[in-house]
């Protein structure tokens, strides 16, 4: 078995991020999210850019993960078409080396960023005073992450064989004649408090999951979806409703009925952006 | 027919605002009714962070110690239909049997039920004495509980004979204990805690490796307050 070098069918995919109830004032969606697909692979991600305060520019750092997740698994699923399925130390191998390059490509580009675009003076207040003083004097800072803080969540799908990326809060979801989910819990992601690719020990709470099939679908989601819902198996539930709403009305169809739903589910539900990656199989 | 209008068991998140109150009998006449005062006052301010502020929806949840222990409600009631009903004093001070329910009920299988949902709760002691009975051992089990670890917690020392070391130990911080010493006091310190810690409480934070970035947030502002509250006081209960 191996990764990537085999012609993917009957795969449609969708992103979709809308705004929170509790973000409408400000009217900024910290949410990012995207998909992509070729005749070889399919990848959903989204990204949660914290509520923090210290978080002020998390929408990008969001923005940056999502489109960083997507580049680094193109080429990863592209370059490792002679990995070995069977050989778990090879691949958890890899898989290391794919998040650490992940946690790299973020650090950089949110770096570059901040070098780009000098702290603002309605940011200032935000931040902490030893930062900025530190900020001031070196035009940059060593906790600088944490104002692009953001989780990270990607689903991939190449033919018979699928994996999953996750680093903080939010939920990854397979179906596999029914959803569940894979990956092990993280024990710091606890009530409101999240891990982040801005921690200095990202690489720590980066979790993966990866097995052989061709699942039906799998979602991955910020925790503004998931959260609400006071119990899990309603929101697996509605993943179903998602995935058959999807591969009967297509996603043109499927797309501005789920934004709507969305945008009523954020007021009654968690009241925090909520993003959702979908790749569904709609036939064979 | 939309496609989603039959999806069930929505819900927001929640953060649950605890009091743990002292109605023992040093605590009648002007410092129970103010506790009564204070407490039913701030009610309104709460509801307004939990409907247009909060990124959770605030629930409360009200036990008394005296002479044995009472939650007021069976479970957390919603702010917004939250009615506060009049405590009375009397008895003694059981502070470790309330330890012992409330870390009961810091639970997944009780009060912090929502799963999917529940955030950290505030914890707020309020006492004017020293318990009567065994307190170290509930004390301990509860500092236990990642739930307890995780809350933003306060005490207030109604008056001098409070235990403030016990207090302090409770809120694993002296500075989060704030002594009132008169009624004016005590109204304002109910009031600040429950506000900041309603406000605090119900936002999302990162995970730092070392520190707890809302219980620092939390503690800052408490220290602020309660700087400009010793400046202030007189002695008048």
């Amino acid at each position: 078995m191996i990764i990537g070098n085999k012609e993917i069918s009957n795969i449609t995919s969708l992103a979709i991020s809308q705004i929170g109830a509790s973000h409408l004032d400000s009217g900024i969606c910290e949410d990012s999210s995207a998909v992509y697909q070729d005749s070889n692979m399919a990848i959903a991600c989204v990204a949660d850019g914290h509520g923090d305060s210290r978080c002020f520019r998390a929408n990008l750092g969001s923005k940056f993960a999502v489109e960083i997740g997507i580049q680094c698994v193109k080429e990863f699923v592209a370059n490792q078409p002679n990995l070995d399925f069977n050989d778990t130390k090879e691949i958890d191998k890899a898989f290391v080396q794919l998040k650490t390059y992940i946690l790299f490509k973020w650090l950089e580009r949110t770096k570059n960023h901040l070098l780009a675009h000098p702290i603002e003076d309605r940011e200032i207040g935000l931040m902490d005073h030893k930062d900025y003083k530190e900020y001031q004097k070196e035009g940059i800072f060593k906790s600088y992450p944490i104002i692009y803080g953001s989780t990270f969540i990607l689903g991939c799908v190449t033919n018979g064989f699928y994996f999953i990326l996750q680093l903080g809060d939010g939920d990854a979801a397979v179906d596999n004649k029914k959803f569940t989910m894979p990956l092990p819990e993280d024990p710091r992601c606890f009530g409101p408090y999240t891990t982040s690719l801005c921690n200095d020990d990202a690489i720590d709470s980066f979790r993966h999951y990866y097995a052989k099939g061709n699942p039906k679908a799998i979602m991955v989601s910020t925790d503004g979806l998931g959260k609400s819902f006071a119990e899990e198996h309603r929101f697996l539930d509605l993943l179903g409703v998602i995935e058959k709403n999807i591969v009967e009305s297509g996603v043109e169809a499927a797309k501005p009925e789920l934004t709507a739903f969305f945008e009523r589910l954020t007021e009654l539900g968690s009241h925090d952006d909520i993003s959702l990656g979908a790749i569904v199989r709609v036939g064979e | 027919m939309g496609k989603y209008d039959n999806v069930e068991g929505i819900a927001r998140r929640t953060m649950i605002l605890f009091f743990l109150i002292d109605t023992s009998n040093s605590m009648s006449g002007t410092k129970i009714g103010e506790v009564n005062d204070a407490i039913e006052g701030v009610i309104p301010e709460i509801k307004e962070i939990s409907s247009s502020n909060a990124d959770a929806l605030i629930k409360i949840a009200c036990l008394t110690f005296s002479t044995g222990v009472k939650w007021m409600y069976p479970n957390p009631v919603d702010v917004n239909d939250f009615k506060w009903s009049y405590v009375n004093a009397g008895g003694m001070t059981e502070m470790g049997k309330a330890f012992e329910v409330l870390n009961e009920k810091l639970s997944r299988n009780e009060f912090m039920a929502e799963v999917a949902g529940s955030y950290a709760p505030a914890i707020f002691l309020l006492s004017d004495g020293a318990p009567t009975d065994e307190y170290k051992d509930a004390i301990e089990k509860l500092k236990k509980n990642n739930w307890f670890k995780y809350a933003l917690k306060a005490a207030v020392a109604i008056g001098d004979d409070a235990d403030k070391d016990m207090l302090a130990s409770f809120t694993g911080d002296d500075e989060l204990v704030l002594t009132a010493h008169s009624p004016e006091a005590l109204r304002k310190v109910i009031r600040f805690v429950s506000v900041t810690a309603s406000k605090i409480g119900s936002k999302s934070s990162v995970s730092a490796q070392t520190t707890n970035a809302k219980q620092d947030d939390f503690a800052e502002q408490i220290t602020e307050f309660n700087s400009d509250l010793i400046d202030s006081q007189n002695d008048n209960w």
